[in-house]
């Protein structure tokens, strides 16, 4: 009886840390839209996102909306701020474009690559937003149905946490307080006509 | 925002197997003084009353534990008032019933899902 509670311990345990690149059954991706709030307040300045993996994470330049797009769940992107003085365009390469096979063999690839990363490793860069999340996993009866995750910015800080987060709920929500409020009200009913 | 196409699926085989593995947990302390059916539609209602909201809020495995605390507690009262018992007796039962809903009904809903529904 011990070895089973165990065992059934280790077993939970080991789900919660299941993190896997795989959807767990019963589960889904939610969407996570990450934007700086305030990117308007710099606007003298250019914001850049890059992940760590260089074939899944382009680099993207961040629009004045401030959404900070990620390809890839495990990207776990950082946002750049450099002078508008001193951003090299050239770098940018539209996201279709990067992800066309044609475009790339494996020495121009790397060079590429290489390029990218020397120039955010230029101490002109400041990293302002680091280890973003872009991915969640959610039950399929969550109520959840998107995440946004606001950042507001400071030139001197490195964020690695949103300022603030909204949930978005879905049609579930409604659906399960009326379940919820019927219930109770049917269980009230019960109780106080029985009282009688 | 609409829900994942295969969410109700999942919400109704969620909330059955929970609803039928609690009535079997349940059933035994009370099949002297209740029948079946009234002791069904009891955790019936117990169930659509506290299954909604932790659904409402669990989106992630950190908040799991506070919302089985919560569970308890309420279906306890529940228990309590519906079934006309001792409070002690009724948590003794709720943390049971949640006990095995939880592992039992975890596993089996993931087993449910992955071979007739994935």
């Amino acid at each position: 009886m011990r070895r089973l509670f165990l065992g059934l311990l280790t077993f939970i345990f080991l789900m919660s840390l299941a993190q896997a690149d795989i959807i767990t059954p019963g589960s889904a991706p939610t969407d996570v839209r990450n934007v700086i709030v305030n990117i308007n307040d710099y606007p003298e300045y250019v914001f850049l996102s890059k992940g760590g993996i260089p074939s899944m994470c382009p680099l993207h330049l961040i629009g004045s909306d401030g959404v900070i797009h990620s390809d890839y769940k495990f990207c776990g992107s950082s946002v750049y701020a450099v002078k508008k003085s001193e951003f090299n365009q050239s770098l940018i390469i539209p996201r279709e474009e990067f992800y066309k096979n044609d475009n790339w063999n494996e020495s121009n690839f790397q060079d590429y690559n290489t390029q990218v990363e020397n120039y955010l490793n230029a101490s002109n860069l400041t990293i302002v937003i680091s280890r973003i999340r872009s991915n969640y996993e959610l039950p399929l009866s969550s109520a959840i149905g998107g995440i946004v995750n606001s950042y507001e910015i400071d030139l001197n800080k490195n964020l690695t946490k949103p300022s603030s987060t909204r949930l978005q709920w879905n049609i579930l929500l409604y659906v399960y307080i009326l379940v919820a409020l019927i219930a109770i009200l049917v269980i009230i009913h019960i109780i106080r006509r029985r009282n009688k | 925002m609409n829900p994942h196409p295969l969410a109700l699926v999942y919400v109704a085989i969620s909330f059955l197997v929970n609803f039928l593995l609690e009535t079997l947990v349940i059933w035994p302390f009370f099949k002297k003084s209740f029948n079946f059916s009234r002791i069904a539609l009891f955790v019936l209602l117990i169930n659509a009353f506290t299954w909604p909201l932790v659904h409402i809020f669990y989106n992630s495995v950190a908040i799991v534990l506070f919302l089985e605390i919560f569970a308890v507690i309420a279906e306890s009262l529940l228990i309590m008032f519906l079934f006309e018992i001792r409070y002690v007796k009724s948590l003794l039962i709720s943390l049971i019933a949640n006990v095995a809903s939880f592992t039992l009904g975890f596993v089996i809903v993931q087993v449910i899902i992955t071979y007739f529904i994935y």
